[in-house]
């Protein structure tokens, strides 16, 4: 018996997560910790628009105006190209709002992205286009925050209110 | 022509027609073939090319997992092979990990992304995406003698509506899965989820493959084994279209440095992604390259550790590429 709508969504998530991010060979999610979701702002400060996972170097600001140099993960080159972002999108000072999973190891400054905001208010979110998900995360970690599909013109959409300002 | 003539001359061609069309399966004859429309050496003109099962329209995507984890698949090994799976410790991650993203090989190639077959006479070409290389299936030909390859050496014939490749002659550097463990470690100190299948329990779209469900993507992972091949490990795959949208993939491994059993894996169903026509989801189809660059996160099974690249020295690295 066909339990077509369900399985076809999850499967849909799945295999857009296979099928644009085949970044199977290197590592699963053990890297980052599902307990450690945070909030940055920063500049980009360069982009490897790479296989087997493309990232984006970030002056990340802290609140006491300093800043510290991250890295974010995403998915395949292909997996963003399909999304229709190209490398341009992420020059080298760029403003951009991310949340990201962050290293398990606090001394290492790199996340799993689930989210990135352009400054023109494009939003890599989605399957297609985050880092590995952490071990342990729940269901659908990699999957973009509750309304992250806006309609047209309901104005800029919000980063996840859950994963605290990284500090 | 006088009527005679006529008639011996019908004859003959009557009797080379009859000759030319009875060859088997392995002989190589691409160019006597053109005559014979039997399925014994179907994949040898290009009128076979409408012949055969559409293997050809679209990818093909697998949603069972890319290791095995049925236990109940397990066969006995060898004395020498059990020794290596007894001291063998389960990694907290993928177990075929290599640095720079080297490519897993056979069967995983296959598995962890989607698949284009192409043909031209006498050649089925399979490119995995997964891994960016390209497979040679040569069709209707004695395998002869082979060099070590990374993913063999592979011919192939039909039998009916079954495409099926036999394939040997792997390199060394090539590691296999040898069974499933008793024990994996948790799922909470190892695994992502993402990019490595579906979760425990999914379903492809259309229900469970024949057999049962998939393996569990994450339990798998961790409990499979995997170590070298014997000189004369081979492979044969049986491959055919379940339904139009449904390719079956049937796989025996054969290493008797490591089983006593031929080990049959898992049967596999791929489902065809093709633009509008698929009803997994909005994919075109269209075969994309995939070259790994540089790997920035990785994960050592042999200390089970993973190794990131420090972000100073990536961006030293990018300034240095004129970016």
């Amino acid at each position: 018996m066909r339990n077509k709508s369900l399985s076809r969504k999850s499967g849909c998530l799945l295999m857009l997560s296979l099928c644009m991010s085949t970044a199977w060979a290197h590592h699963g999610g053990g890297t980052f910790d599902p307990n450690k979701c945070f909030a940055f702002k920063g500049t980009v400060r360069q982009v490897a628009w790479a296989n087997p996972h493309a990232w984006l170097y970030v002056q990340v600001l802290k609140p006491a105006g300093t800043s510290e140099l991250w890295g974010f993960e995403f998915g395949t080159v292909g997996g963003l190209s399909r999304a229709g972002f190209r490398p341009s999108d992420f020059a080298i000072g760029t403003k951009v709002s991310i949340t990201a999973y962050a290293n398990r190891d606090v001394a290492k400054h790199t996340a799993s992205v689930t989210r990135l905001i352009l400054p023109d208010g494009r939003d890599v979110a989605g399957a297609a286009v985050a880092g590995t998900a952490p071990a342990g995360a729940p269901p659908g970690a990699g999957a973009p925050p509750p309304g992250a599909g806006l309609p047209p013109g309901a104005g800029p959409p919000q980063l996840n209110t859950h994963c605290p300002d990284y500090k | 022509m006088s009527v005679r003539t006529g008639s011996v001359v019908a004859i003959v061609l009557l009797l080379s027609g009859a000759g030319c069309s009875a060859h088997k399966p392995g002989v190589q004859s691409a160019s006597v073939s053109s005559q014979s429309t039997g399925s014994a050496v179907l994949g040898s003109t290009w009128a076979d090319a409408s012949k055969m099962p559409d293997l050809f329209s679209g990818m093909w995507m697998t949603f069972s997992g890319m290791v095995e984890g049925d236990e109940s698949l397990n066969v006995p090994y060898t004395e020498k092979a059990q020794k290596y799976v007894d001291a063998w410790k389960p990694k907290r991650d993928i177990p075929y990990a290599q640095a720079g993203c080297t490519s897993p090989g056979l069967p995983i190639g296959m598995r962890a992304g989607p698949s284009k077959f192409s043909y031209s006479p006498g050649l089925i070409s399979i490119y995995m995406q997964s891994v960016g290389h390209t497979r040679f299936i040569r069709m209707n030909q004695q395998q002869g003698k082979t060099s070590p390859k990374y993913y063999g050496n592979s011919v192939g014939h039909w039998e009916g509506d079954t495409l099926v490749i036999e394939t040997k002659d792997f390199l060394p550097e090539v590691t296999f899965q040898y069974g499933v463990g008793k024990k994996g470690l948790p799922p909470l100190t190892t695994l992502g989820t993402a990019n490595l299948g579906p979760p425990p329990g999914a379903r492809p779209p259309g229900g469970a493959p024949p057999g049962g469900a998939g393996p569990a993507g994450l339990e798998s992972l961790t409990k499979a084994i995997w170590g070298p091949h014997g000189e004369g490990m081979y492979m044969v795959e049986r491959m055919r279209l379940a339904d139009p949208q449904t390719l079956e993939v049937k796989l025996t491994i054969y290493d008797d440095t490591v089983w006593t059993k031929p080990y049959v894996a898992e049967t596999r169903n791929y489902k065809r992604i093709q633009k509008g026509i698929s009803e997994i989801g909005p994919f075109s189809g269209e075969p994309e390259e995939w070259v790994c660059t540089v790997s920035i996160t990785s994960f050592d099974p042999k200390t089970n550790t993973y190794v990131d690249k420090d972000p100073e020295e990536m961006v030293k690295y990018l300034d240095s590429l004129g970016r």
